[in-house]
């Protein structure tokens, strides 16, 4: 009688098991079985020869590389867009830390540049102050010399999850500088340019007033209507 | 027929690249960009040439792979450990490819098939190059679910509880599948049980 005729009982679960016999994914205790069998089967020792050749091959590295930078960028300001929209997330983002305590490395930037703008409204602000001591306390609506001077100012209310590098952009777009606040409200007082010309200016803030971050943005006094 | 040590060394390094994506999403889970696009890296190597086996166009490859790590970076911090990272990652990105890949198919476009070209020569030999294309035509022929399974084993080394675990199956269908995709590409690739690509050409 051969061994074909007596079939090893194990034969069709080593079978099927070779494809991970060949990626070296079976326990030690199913490697050894099926090595025990194998040995013994000629059919299992044809297709695990089969097998592995087609492992190699479907495995092989690849000529063509795809490399994954643009992709990642893309992904990003994707996440970053998303999460605007969801406290929750951008609060996590905000709560991070490494375990020694230090601001994660992305962090680093953004931290700078909030450093930054605090250090350039506190001089604004002082800036301000200083010039008020050499102008009048008070100013009207017919005051057009003053206006002119100085230029418009206007509220404006962000949404709290701008990031202050975008908080400066959004004000370079307008030639507007922070000179008050923010007040219990979240308002900044923003200085436009003086040189502005008022259909420039209203064609500015409306197209902040399109931003999705801006909440509000109001003339003080004369200026824009909105 | 006996294979090398390959088995161990194999497992050993799963285990060893399994515990460094644990870490890696730890920290993707605190936000931690770096870590995220650390782990990116790693995913997108594997992750695009597997899809590309699926589809020859490069941005619903990408597109599949940016929502799977997009869900990656929101659910990190809710991975309990059940299972190995790669295998949440996969089982994340096989159901957007089915998803993406299915609506591809059902626009009518020609992109939802495989590029023969992209991974043809490997090692400059005439008789290599012409067995990958072979591979890649049988490859195309074999149904999209015992595809994978063969692409999850033999590309990706995943085992069979994980192939599983990833098509969400029990583990017999899994065997069943690879079993059937085995036979299928046996007929299909005759080169494997020594044709010359010629037969192969003229059966085509």
């Amino acid at each position: 009688m051969t061994a074909e005729a007596q079939p090893d009982p194990q034969h069709d679960d080593v079978f099927l098991d070779i494809p991970w016999l060949v990626v070296g994914r079976l326990t030690p205790t199913e490697e050894a079985a099926a090595h025990r069998h194998i040995e013994g089967c000629p059919r299992c020792q044809t297709e695990l020869r089969e097998q592995t050749q087609i492992r190699e091959l479907v495995a092989a590295p690849e000529k063509l590389e795809f490399t994954p930078g643009a992709s990642l960028i893309k992904l990003k300001a994707r996440i970053n867009e998303l999460e605007r929209g969801v406290p929750e997330l951008a609060a996590r983002r905000s709560a991070q830390t490494l375990p020694d305590g230090a601001p994660p490395r992305w962090l680093r930037p953004l931290l700078l540049a909030q450093v930054a703008a605090v250090v350039l409204v506190t001089g604004l602000l002082i800036w301000s102050a200083t010039e008020r001591w050499a102008t009048p306390r008070y100013q009207t609506a017919t005051n057009t010399e003053l206006l002119a001077a100085k230029g418009r100012q206007v509220r404006l209310v962000v949404a709290p999850s701008t990031p202050v590098a975008e908080l400066a952009a959004l004000l370079r777009a307008v030639n507007g500088v922070i000179i008050g606040g923010p007040n219990a409200e979240g308002a900044w007082t923003v200085q436009l340019a003086a040189s502005m010309a008022p259909a420039d200016e209203a064609a500015l803030l409306a197209h902040m007033h399109e931003d999705r971050r801006v909440l509000l943005i109001e003339p003080v006094f004369g200026g824009v209507q909105r | 027929m006996r294979l090398s040590n390959g088995s161990r060394t194999a497992s050993r390094s799963s285990a060893s690249s399994g515990l460094q994506e644990r870490r890696l999403l730890d920290r993707v889970a605190v936000a931690d960009e770096a870590a995220f696009t650390e782990l990116y890296g790693i995913y997108h190597r594997r992750l695009v040439r597997f899809l590309r086996r699926f589809t020859r166009r490069y941005d619903i490859a990408e597109e599949i792979i940016n929502d799977t790590l997009w869900v990656v970076w929101r659910k990190a911090a809710e991975f309990r450990g059940d299972s190995l990272v790669s295998t949440w990652i996969m089982g994340i990105a096989y159901r957007r490819a089915m998803k993406t890949l299915r609506r591809a198919a059902e626009r009518g476009g020609p992109g939802h098939q495989p590029d023969g070209d992209a991974t043809a020569n490997v090692d400059g030999s005439q008789a290599n190059e012409e067995l990958h294309q072979c591979l890649e035509h049988a490859l195309a022929q074999i149904p999209f679910e015992q595809r994978m399974v063969l692409e999850l084993t033999y590309y990706l080394g995943h085992s069979c509880d994980e192939v599983a675990k990833i098509m969400d199956c029990p583990t017999n269908t899994v065997k069943t599948r690879m079993f059937h995709g085995r036979a299928k590409l046996r007929a299909l690739l005759p080169l494997i049980s020594g044709h010359s690509p010629e037969v192969i050409n003229r059966d085509r």
